[in-house]
């Protein structure tokens, strides 16, 4: 109920007795007098005294006041707010429901539907079969439920008769959703339908995306409609396509590499409709020391061109800057001495990490034992060629990643002072690894474990089909209530008016 | 209008007087200033040629032969009485609980004609305002007054639109009356006054007013709010209630009538202010008697 009812209701109530009192209230006495030659003299009173009495002036100006505020409260008051609505859900196989974009949109409109009639209650029916979802209910969560349908595969029944049985003296109004034939109800039912409002060329209803990763992957989810193709921009040059497909609207996922920061443009079509927009968050640079023997090498290079490291590559021995790191890569046999946040070492085992070391292998069968793990994201083992490698004796708090018939080849585990160690009995030098795009996966994976990245940027402003409300037939019982109202006080207005203008006669 | 004759008992002993000699052409029992057929001996004026010789004065020859005198009387005739009556609209307002300030104008005018009627004046009674119009009835002894009284009695209080400067005019038929009384309230615009007290102190060498009010009239109450009603026009006018509003009106009245004595004073007029919870027999055998415009017993 909103605050306009019982004002306007408190004021109907206090109106009564004022209008009662009023036309109850003693009359001023009338004198016949020999002439109007002296009452002139009042026009020298002071204004105070030539006031009409109080008496008179105050029940007048309630009457006036109250049935200002009560046409005021007419004209405010939310129409229709408390009629029943009976919403006629079309679940058929072709209900536009099936398609999501037109469901959700179509949530919001009778969620919005529902907040304006706070005390309207709600019934669901369905057509295939026809047949009550969700009867006489205040709950907007148990109406909106109702909403979300399977397709049936069957074509949509006749609802009539149903529609005609809830179309009682209550008058609800009739919300339609869908192609529904309503031919047949009483017209005393208003009829609201909600279609969707037609568009014109593609659209790109929703674009979203990953935030840029290590190694400046970004993936995006494309939404659109009338368009099987999206184009994904950057600074006005194509980076990337997305192949949209889908009954309804159609979407797809597309993985783009561009550096953090940039904007993406994704394109359906040349409107603005059909364009949007996405800006990639900015990464800060992880400070990374690589410790090896070969500063030309793959570990080295690859760390220098890595746009997300801030790299400085030391021999062993040699003196660096000073920390902290976030990053600690080596290849080299010396221990190691420097701190970091994360500390990969590759073609060894870790004594000072506490990963001891096991036999060696001669070209084993590598397995995976912990695909899930983030370090291994995008990066596959099993399939490497390896010629020699080192088996660990991780601690028991390690995990391992990777393993052989020989022991784990590959492990991580987290130190007493919380640094993480992650540990390749791998050689660079004797596999396949630093040639594969698995490398460049999973120094990203360090470096995203040494530094988190940023927060995914937030998603395009989701364009929903849009619903429009047409073909509303029929008269509100309540509203023509109301009229009669407003003409039986504006009535009894004009007959006070006149029964005042009777007994006061016509000034001098 | 009623009229009280239960008053005219009390005028039997009661006739009008005005300062000045009787100028009625008939012959009445006012001495008049014209001498004439009298049998009361005033003076004599030596023969002119034409002179009735009946009337030369033979004795007063024979004291001074060579001088023929004419003997002359003083001749008694009657006055010329006006008297009108407001019967506008303001006049039929209420005067006692069950009589009108015109009830009580028309007694007064029925009293003043039975004065002038049982002394043989001349007498014309007219009304003006009156629902029927302005009328008049005109006698010179008592069988006049029946006419009179049915003249009084048909009158209504009413919204004529008479000019009472012209039916004064009228009445007094081209001469001016030896007493005037008009019968009024006075509470008319200002100019209507001026032109009535300037027609009243024209038409009668003795103008009277006899301003006629209620109690009401003068004083109301206006304790409390109302509403009056103008008798005449039917306009009202919302009265807050109050002593200031009573201050207010009492001044007002006080300036109305300090004003209307002004006017009288200035023209001529002798205005006489009626309340009408006096009496009217009380008002003719004191009020009138003290003005001296009634006077005891018989003589002129």
């Amino acid at each position: 109920m909103t605050l306009v009812a019982p004002a306007a209701l408190l004021l109907l109530l206090a109106a009564a007795p004022i209008v009662w009192f009023f036309l109850r209230r003693p009359p001023v006495p009338s004198r016949a007098v020999s002439s109007l030659l002296l009452a002139r003299a009042l026009a020298t009173l002071p204004q105070r005294s030539r006031r009409l009495p109080r008496n008179e002036l105050v029940p007048l100006a309630l009457m006036l006041g109250a049935l200002l505020l009560l046409v005021t409260a007419i004209s405010l008051r939310p129409r229709d707010a408390s009629r029943p609505v009976v919403v006629v859900l079309d679940d058929s196989e072709t209900s536009p429901l099936a398609r999501t974009d037109q469901a959700r949109a179509i949530e919001d409109a009778i969620h919005d539907l529902a907040l304006s009639r706070p005390d309207a209650t709600f019934t669901v029916v369905g057509l295939s079969p026809p047949g009550l979802r969700v009867e006489g209910t205040t709950h907007i969560q148990r109406v909106l439920d109702a909403l979300v349908v399977a397709p049936d595969p069957g074509p949509a029944g006749d609802p009539g008769p149903l529609l005609r049985a809830l179309c009682t003296e209550d008058a609800p109004t009739l919300v339609i959703a869908g192609q529904v034939d309503v031919s047949g109800v009483p017209p005393r039912c208003t009829r609201q339908f909600i279609t969707e409002a037609p568009t014109e060329g593609p659209v790109l209803r929703a674009l979203a995306s990953t935030a840029p990763n290590s190694t400046g992957d970004v993936w995006l989810h494309v939404v659109a409609s009338g368009a099987d193709t999206a184009i994904v921009e950057h600074a006005g040059t194509q980076v990337g396509t997305v192949k949209l497909a889908g009954p309804g609207p159609a979407e797809g996922v597309a993985r783009v590499t561009v550096p953090p920061g940039s904007t993406l443009t994704v394109r359906v079509g040349d409107d603005d409709a059909a364009r949007s927009r996405v800006a990639l968050p900015r990464l800060s640079p992880a400070r990374t020391l690589v410790r090896t023997h070969h500063p030309d090498g793959y570990l080295a290079t690859l760390a220098t061109v890595h746009p997300r490291l801030s790299t400085t590559v030391r021999r062993p021995g040699e003196a660096a800057p000073a920390g902290p790191w976030d990053l600690l890569l080596t290849d080299s046999p010396a221990p190691v001495a420097d701190s970091a946040a994360v500390v990969a070492v590759f073609g060894r085992a870790a004594p000072e990490l506490g990963v001891m070391a096991g036999p060696t292998v001669q070209r084993p069968t590598v397995t995976v034992t912990a695909p899930d793990d983030p370090l291994l994201h995008l990066v596959e083992l099993d399939t490497l060629h390896i010629t020699t490698a080192a088996t660990l004796r991780p601690p028991a708090n390690a995990t391992i990643l990777a393993s052989t018939a020989s022991g784990p080849i590959a492990a991580h585990r987290t130190l007493e002072d919380g640094r993480t160690a992650v540990v390749f009995g791998i050689s660079l030098s004797e596999s396949d690894l630093p040639l594969r795009a698995d490398f460049v996966h999973l120094v990203a994976n360090l470096v995203d474990r040494a530094a988190p990245p940023a927060e995914a940027p937030a998603p395009a402003p989701e364009r929903r089909p849009a619903i429009t409300s047409a073909g509303v037939s029929g008269s509100s019982p309540t509203a023509v209530g109301w009229t009669w109202l407003v003409v039986v006080a504006l009535t009894l207005l004009a007959m006070e008016g006149l029964w005042l203008a009777r007994r006061t006669g016509r000034r001098p | 209008m009623n009229v009280d004759t239960e008053l005219f008992r009390a005028l039997a002993r009661l006739r009008l007087h005005t300062p000045d000699a009787a100028r009625g052409r008939q012959q009445g029992e006012r001495r008049a200033k014209a001498t004439g057929s009298g049998v009361e001996f005033a003076d004599h004026r030596p023969y002119q040629a034409g002179d009735d010789l009946r009337r030369v004065d033979w004795n007063a020859w024979q004291r001074q032969p060579g001088q023929v005198l004419l003997r002359l009387f003083s001749e008694d005739r009657n006055m010329h009485v006006v008297v009108l009556v407001d019967a506008t609209g303001s006049m039929g307002t209420k005067a006692d609980a069950h009589t009108t300030k015109l009830d009580y104008a028309g007694t007064l005018a029925a009293g003043f004609a039975l004065l002038a009627l049982a002394n043989r004046d001349f007498v014309r009674v007219g009304c003006y305002g009156g629902a029927q119009g302005a009328e008049a009835a005109t006698g010179h002894d008592m069988a006049a007054m029946p006419g009179v009284l049915k003249l009084l009695r048909r009158t209504e209080a009413g919204m004529g639109c008479d000019d009472p400067r012209d039916i004064l005019l009228a009445l007094a038929g081209g001469r001016r009356s030896d007493l005037a009384v008009l019968v009024s309230d006075m509470l008319c615009a200002e100019d209507e006054m001026e032109n009535t007290l300037r027609a009243l102190a024209t038409i009668g060498h003795t103008p009277v007013l006899l301003q006629v009010v209620s109690p009401d009239d003068l004083s109301p109450d206006l304790s409390k709010p109302q509403r009056m009603v103008d008798a005449e026009t039917g306009l009202s006018v919302h009265i807050p209630g109050g002593p200031e509003v009573e201050r207010a009106w009492a001044t007002a009245r006080d300036a109305w009538l300090d004003d209307l004595t002004a006017r009288c004073r200035r023209l001529g007029i002798r205005r006489v202010l009626v309340r009408t919870d006096t009496p009217a027999a009380t008002l003719f055998r004191e009020d009138l008697r003290r003005t001296g415009l009634v006077v005891l017993g018989t003589g002129g």
